[in-house]
């Protein structure tokens, strides 16, 4: 704008400059002219043909500074010139006016104790001289300096931005296609219809599960995608897209190509059009429910079939509650129906082994006894079913107390030597190997198991020695080891031995009597004790049981909680 | 020779009650309810060989009349009866004032632990199970018979119907009673 300025301040200078001159040819009045002069607000100077200054008004007085003061006549163009004009530009003045042209351009002009200024000066040949303007452009240049300045700023400003729009469009581009793919692969259906309905666009996994290509679908109402019954429904649906609440999900059945029917929950919602010329249209958001419809039919069906077996189930733990029940009752009854009329066989046996009823031959006596003998040993057998069947229902309870072991063992000991009188060769012993004095246990099991496995030994040994022997076992053990020299037990025999009715044979037992419980018991004693037994045997040599009980009471009662015993009642019985 | 076998004659066997055996009658008195008359007659003829003066009832609930009559100094208690059980008369026997608390020994196949507990708690100071032998029986008899004190005013004594208590059928009554205070069977094979 500068410059237009200026070219249009010399054009008029120029033309004012041209009027001055011809009036003074004319020989016109110097007052005049000074007159026209001193009227103009820039600096303009007239120099005659020599190159003198021949006029200036105030401002190019003051723009003159010291020259000022010369009388015009002996001031001259490179007067004017050389105080601001570079050399060449002093030449291309001086030959501009040679040559009769005007020339005009931009100068330094010095003045003297000021900052220089930056005029424009504009040189115009004329017949008679020479005219100079100059126009102090100082503030206008500084003016355009700075809107140059800034023009470069907001150019550097323009340029991080376009980078930045630049960076920014690439990730859109970015985002939109990840957005886009999961818009296309989502399991579900995704349409944007116009404000006719007409599909505008279909996800793929929509168009898909439609049995479509997606354009396919492009422009078609999208009724046409719902089961004809639900077609009415919703066209009013979507007529009022305004009042659609996203949030507010429907069941709308689709209809495949293939005329499948698609169960599906549908959540519509008003959106704006592409451009916003356009009217807003719908976006459709629904979502396949009938796979989740078949697990929530399976679910109920799995749940009721899993009630349904919990019903059984709990009957069926009713029935075997009272089933147990009954079991025990049965036995409890069975004990007593049996052992009642046993009372009064043995009780009849012995009044007439004893005489009571009126004096006996020996073999009446011996009769007599045959049926007490006999009558005693199915009071044995009643016994350890009893027992076993109590132990099997866990309703045998360990009742620990200290006791000493060899005095305990002395009982059994002794029927044994009873039991075996008769057997002239054979020899029963105690040793103590080192017994503890006291120990933690059931003494009454213990004794049960030494009586068992006494009665064992003197069974199955005709000649020898029946030897039971104590010992100590590291910290927390004794050993009680019951051996004999009697018949021995088959190798393979002893892998059942402690299983119930489990003599070598059918035909041992016959021989040498006893249920074949005994060593059952005697195992599931030393269980419930926390302890254990095994056995070596070589046929005809002899056997040992080894009885591995603990001596603490501790272990085993933190055991026998563990198994829950205790809420059973205690029914050991003789 | 060969001695005749009974055919099916066994099956006609009924039970007697301590046939025709003698009773000391300044024998202690002991009174026996059971209801099964094996038992029973087994029972009566060993006290009675053992020189004790007995009677016996086999129903619940007459037990605690024939105690009244009969004043015991001690009870043998069976536990199941069919009319009232053997807890209860035991608790009745003791509760009757008349009886002077007679000790009840229970004699019972119930043989659990809860039973005998059951039996204690009623009043029993000893439980024998069923079977036991009649060394056992005797030696708890003569262990919780009362001692006799020298005012004992046995003269008092209501006496009871000897047909009661005398037993039926005939037997022999060479009863050697001293073998029956120790009775004891030797194992024989």
């Amino acid at each position: 704008m500068v410059p237009i300025i200026v070219a249009a301040a010399a054009l008029i200078v120029g033309a004012l400059a041209g009027a001055l001159l011809a009036s003074r040819r004319r020989g016109g009045s110097e007052l005049n002219l000074d007159a026209a002069l001193a009227t103009q607000p820039f600096p303009l100077l007239v120099l005659d043909l020599e190159g003198k200054l021949s006029a200036a008004n105030p401002p190019a007085r003051e723009l003159l500074g010291q020259l000022a003061d010369r009388p015009d006549g002996q001031i001259g163009f490179d007067d004017l010139v050389h105080r601001g004009l570079r050399l060449e530009e002093i030449e291309r003045a001086r030959m501009t006016r040679a040559a009769g042209q005007t020339w005009s351009g931009p100068l330094d002009w010095k003045v003297p104790g000021a900052p220089p200024k930056r005029v424009l000066v504009t040189v115009v040949p004329l017949p008679q001289g020479t005219m100079i303007t100059a126009r102090d452009i100082t503030r206008e240049t500084e003016e355009a300096r700075k809107l140059r300045w800034e023009l470069d700023r907001q150019a550097t400003a323009i340029k991080g931005l376009e980078r930045q729009l630049q960076e920014r469009t690439a990730d859109l581009a970015g985002l939109s296609e990840q957005y886009f793919q999961l818009f296309d692969t989502a399991p579900a259906f995704y349409l944007h219809l116009d404000d006719h309905l007409r599909i505008v666009v279909i996800n793929s996994s929509g168009a898909d599960s439609l049995g479509y290509e997606q354009k396919e679908l492009v422009d078609r109402p999208v009724w046409e995608i719902f089961d004809a019954d639900e077609r009415g429904r919703i066209k009013d649906h979507l007529s009022r897209p305004e009042d659609l609440d996203p949030h507010h999900t429907q069941e709308f059945t689709l209809a495949a190509r293939d005329g499948k029917t698609i169960p599906t929950l549908l959540s519509a919602t008003q959106v704006p059009g592409p451009t916003e010329r356009d009217a807003p249209g719908i976006m459709l958001t629904l979502v396949d429910v009938g796979t989740i419809k078949e697990h929530q039919t399976l679910l109920r069906r799995i749940s009721a079939e899993l009630e349904e077996r919990n019903a059984v189930l709990e009957l069926k733990n009713e029935e075997i509650a009272r089933a147990d029940k009954l079991k025990s009752e049965f036995l409890n009854n069975v004990s007593h129906e049996l052992r009642t009329p046993l009372h009064a066989m043995i009780g009849y046996a012995e009044l007439i082994y004893s005489g009571g009823y009126g004096p006996t031959t020996d073999l009446q006596r011996h009769g007599a006894g045959g049926v007490l003998k006999r009558g005693e040993d199915l009071l044995d057998l009643i016994n350890n079913l009893l027992d076993l069947s109590r132990i099997e229902a866990g309703r045998l309870e360990v009742q620990i107390s200290a006791f000493d072991p060899m005095a305990a063992a002395t009982k059994p000991i002794e029927t044994t030597k009873m039991l075996v009188r008769k057997k002239k060769g054979l020899k029963v012993r105690i040793v103590n190997d080192g017994a503890p004095q006291l120990v933690t246990g059931d003494e009454d099991m213990y004794t049960r198991i030494l009586m068992n496995l006494l009665g064992n030994a003197s069974r199955f040994t005709e000649t020898g020695a029946i030897v039971v022997s104590l010992r100590k076992e590291g910290s927390g053990k004794f050993v009680t080891a019951v051996s004999d020299t009697g018949v021995g037990i088959e190798e393979e025999a002893l892998k059942f031995i402690f299983e119930e009715f489990r003599q070598v044979d059918g035909s041992t037992t016959r021989k040498h009597g006893g249920s074949g419980l005994g060593l059952a018991i005697c195992k599931k004693l030393c269980d419930l004790m926390g302890g254990e037994i095994s056995v070596t045997s070589r046929v005809g040599r002899g056997t040992t049981f080894y009885v591995t009980l603990p001596i603490h009471g501790e272990e085993l009662v933190a055991k026998s909680k563990a198994r829950d015993w205790t809420r059973h009642e205690t029914t050991i019985s003789r | 020779m060969r001695p005749p076998y009974p055919g099916d004659d066994h099956r006609l066997w009924e039970p007697g009650e301590a046939l025709g055996i003698p009773e000391d009658p300044d024998g202690r008195r002991v009174l026996v309810v059971e209801d099964d008359a094996p038992i029973r007659e087994v029972l009566v003829t060993t006290l009675r060989l053992s020189g004790y003066r007995v009677a016996s009832v086999g129903e619940g609930n007459q037990a605690e009349g024939v105690a009244v009559e009969f004043k015991p100094e001690l009870v043998l208690m069976d536990l199941m009866l069919p009319d009232m059980d053997g807890w209860e008369i035991t608790r009745r026997i003791y509760a009757h004032e008349e009886l002077g608390n007679p000790p009840v020994i229970v004699l019972s196949a119930r043989v659990r632990e809860v039973d005998r507990q059951r039996a204690f708690d009623a009043g029993a100071v000893h439980f024998l199970p069923k079977p036991c032998r009649a060394s056992d029986l005797l030696e708890a008899v003569r262990a919780f018979m009362p001692e006799l004190d020298d005012d004992d005013e046995r003269s008092g004594l209501i006496s009871v119907d000897e047909g009661e208590l005398m037993p039926e059928g005939d037997i022999s009554q060479d009863g050697d009673s001293d073998s029956m205070r120790s009775l004891e069977f030797e194992i024989d094979e």
